[in-house]
């Protein structure tokens, strides 16, 4: 059996702690398989992989491999249900991975049994084992494609028009190519973020330097320069190899991985796992015997955010996906962005939209009648409605010809004509026209949030310039509350 | 004379068969009127007449202004957002939405972006990247790029044909500049209608266009003014 391109995948599926969480169960695998292999990746599936090829000779093949790393893991968490895996690609070995936590025996496909297995696998284990999108696994099944076999026989060249990127990847997991090596992925400049404490200021404080908060706090303009490169290059992280070194020449180093892609925070929350758990296990060969100097990212694997898809006809196609992927950098770019989708409220105020965040709804669904806009509210602003919104309000005092502030009286009137606007700075607007005051009083129901005040539209001139605003006046203060710019 | 009769030469048969046969293109501008790259996003009707190709380019950077910048903007993505493209309206935040929905956008295509307050101009540029490549039309008001920020956002634009559309100021090379301003307000006993004027100045080809209409009108749509 070619060992070559061979993944074990050693799963937890009862494991519900995430990777980001200090649990110290996590950390015994780790430092265990550490024993096993030199290259070990830890995804967000609560799985870790590693290369068979090494360990395999060392132990004197797949099977004995195989055996001896669920003989420790069973033996170190009696408690907790693993299965092992192997096969020749990372989608395979996950499914023997699987099964094998329900035989309690590792499963080892091999390479001329993968074809056969994954003919015969349902369409569903593409959500279960991998990242392609739920509506193309649906498409699947609306078309009768039950089995992987099925989608394969359809060929790569009709996935790729009807599914572009996505499809390529189906037709490779479908088939067994996709093989990822434990290696950096080609297609993309290198991009590596080096954090050396040695050339910081802060060199003086070196005992400090091995305090994981403080490390991580030192790297943490690194991260960010790390995510933005990435960033820049339209790209997204999803393998990540963090080094730390320390001033002996003691090494830590893990393959973290996230099919949603690395953030700066989710790359922080590593790092301090990593850290923390390097620095406190002082049994490990490796512990550090000094300061931490250096803390190396590598983006292993990185996949093209800008993919889209063309038709024919150079027409873009409905790719909403397109725009989920430009909100993910947006979110890379700035963690703190506000990214909101308009929701309808209603009500008789001028705001009958709330800005509501885009993470509660699926920008897939088209169907989603909360984002248009009813028909006429009674008694709210009739169209044609202002353009912008003043938020805050601007208080202004409205003048009539003999420099006497306007009111409205009790029964809805205005106690003269209008004939000034004046802003708090001093400036002042002629009124041209005005129609109103139209009373509005909302939730009388509810004494604490009962509101009554009056609208009124004016049309104003300052000298070659015109402007409509909508005023609304209440306790007798007048504040402009929307423009129609 | 040939073996059934026919007198005709074989230069006669070449140009008979050659007129029935479509002729190609003889110049660029033909070509351009048959594929789709002559045509512009789609916009409303009344506002056809203004663009160059009858609608807002691909990859184009717009700069409207005046009075009625806002309206304009959103009036010009309305026909396109109704046939399923994306919008973005970038630190446009004060955007009264049930108005945008009046001029005809359709708000389940629009998603409003606002950096954190503490973010850098480096960061508004890369959110702005990263926007102009998924949406097909960004809005931006005031975005704070520098200008070696703004020529690369401009090329990616272009590459991924998203067409961004400037209010406020600014640190882009536009393509074209519109400017609005309202020549009449029908104001009998509320307003009603705003009447302005649009002038396209296409700084490629230094010529101006220009279109007078209601915008917003009675229904808080765009329509012709009536002649």
């Amino acid at each position: 059996m070619d060992s070559q391109s061979q993944t074990l995948v050693l799963s937890f599926p009862e494991w519900s702690h995430h990777v980001d969480v200090v649990d110290d169960g996590l950390a015994l695998v780790v430092f265990e398989l550490d024993r096993i292999t030199a290259l070990c990746e830890i995804d967000d599936r609560n799985s870790f992989l590693f290369p068979v090829r090494g360990p395999a000779r060392y132990f004197g093949g797949e099977d004995t491999l195989a055996h001896h790393v669920h003989a420790v893991i069973t033996a170190l968490l009696p408690h907790i249900r693993c299965g092992v895996g192997v096969g020749d690609s990372r989608f395979v070995a996950r499914i023997a991975a699987q099964h094998s936590s329900g035989t309690g025996s590792p499963i080892i496909v091999g390479s001329h049994e993968t074809e056969d297995l994954l003919r015969v696998l349902p369409v569903h284990v593409l959500l279960e084992y991998t990242d392609i999108p739920a509506d193309v696994v649906a498409v699947f099944q609306h078309l009768g494609l039950r089995t992987l076999g099925n989608v394969v026989d359809i060929g790569e060249t009709a996935l790729i028009d009807r599914f572009g990127i996505a499809g390529q990847h189906v037709f490779a997991i479908a088939s067994g190519q996709d093989v990822e090596l434990f290696v950096p992925s080609t297609g993309h400049v290198p991009i590596v973020q080096i954090c050396d404490f040695d050339n910081m200021a802060h060199h003086a404080l070196s005992d400090a330097m091995n305090d994981s908060s403080i490390v991580v706090a030192m790297a943490e303009e690194s991260i960010r320069q790390f995510t933005q490169e990435v960033s820049v290059q339209g790209l997204q992280c999803l393998r990540l190899r963090i080094s730390c070194e320390s001033d002996h020449g003691e090494h830590n180093e893990r393959i973290w991985c996230d099919t949603r892609g690395f953030t700066q925070k989710s790359i922080v929350e590593r790092l301090t796992w990593q850290l923390r758990h390097w620095l406190r296990n002082v049994d490990h060969h490796d512990h550090p015997t000094s300061y931490i100097t250096a803390v190396t990212f590598e983006a292993l694997e990185c996949r093209d955010l800008s993919a889209e898809a063309v038709t024919l006809w150079d027409v873009r196609s409905d790719n909403t996906e397109r725009v989920v992927r430009a909100l993910a950098r947006v979110v890379v770019a700035d963690e703190k962005a506000c990214i909101t989708v308009p929701v309808w409220r209603g009500g008789r105020d001028v705001t009958t939209f709330d800005a509501v965040d885009v993470s509660l709804f699926d920008l897939h669904n088209d169907d989603d009648g909360r984002r248009k806009a009813e028909t006429e509210w009674n008694g709210g602003v009739p169209a044609p409605r202002p353009m912008i919104l003043c938020d805050p309000v601007i208080p202004v005092v409205l003048y009539d010809e003999s420099a006497r502030p306007v009111v409205v009286t009790g029964r809805h009137e205005l106690s003269s004509a209008p004939a000034t606007v004046r802003f708090s700075d001093g400036a002042s607007w002629n009124v041209v026209m005005w129609a109103g005051p139209w009373p509005v009083e909302e939730r009388w129901w509810d004494p604490q949030s009962w509101r009554r005040h009056a609208r009124l539209q004016i049309l104003a001139s300052r000298g070659e310039d015109s402007v409509a605003w909508l005023l609304s006046v209440e306790s007798r203060q007048w504040n402009i509350v929307a423009s129609y710019h | 004379m040939g073996a059934d009769g026919n007198t005709d030469t074989d230069t006669d048969v070449l140009a008979r068969v050659f007129t029935q046969v479509p002729s190609g293109v003889s110049t660029a501008q033909q070509l351009l009127q048959r594929t789709s790259v002559s045509r512009g996003r789609s916009v409303v009707a009344p506002l056809q007449s203004l663009f160059p190709r009858g609608g807002l380019e691909p990859g184009a950077i717009y700069e409207c202004r005046g009075q009625a910048a806002a309206s304009f903007a959103c009036a010009a993505i309305a026909a396109s957002t109704q046939d399923n493209a994306w919008a973005c309206f970038f630190h446009f935040s004060s955007l009264n939405m049930h108005a945008v929905a009046d001029l005809g956008v359709a708000l389940h295509r629009v998603v409003s972006t606002t950096c954190s307050e503490r973010a850098s101009s480096s960061q508004h540029a890369h959110v702005l990247a990263a926007l102009v490549e998924g949406f097909d039309f960004v809005v931006a008001e005031a975005p704070r790029c520098t200008p070696s920020a703004a020529r690369a956002i401009a090329a990616r634009a272009q590459r991924h044909g998203s067409t961004v559309l400037l209010l406020g100021q600014h640190a882009f090379r536009t393509d074209a500049v519109i400017t609005t301003n309202v020549t009449d307000w029908t104001f009998p006993d509320r307003l009603v209608s705003r009447s302005v004027r649009a002038v396209f100045h296409d700084r490629h080809q230094h010529r101006k266009r220009e279109v007078q209409v209601l915008l917003p009108n009675s229904h808080g749509g765009v329509s012709s003014c009536a002649a």
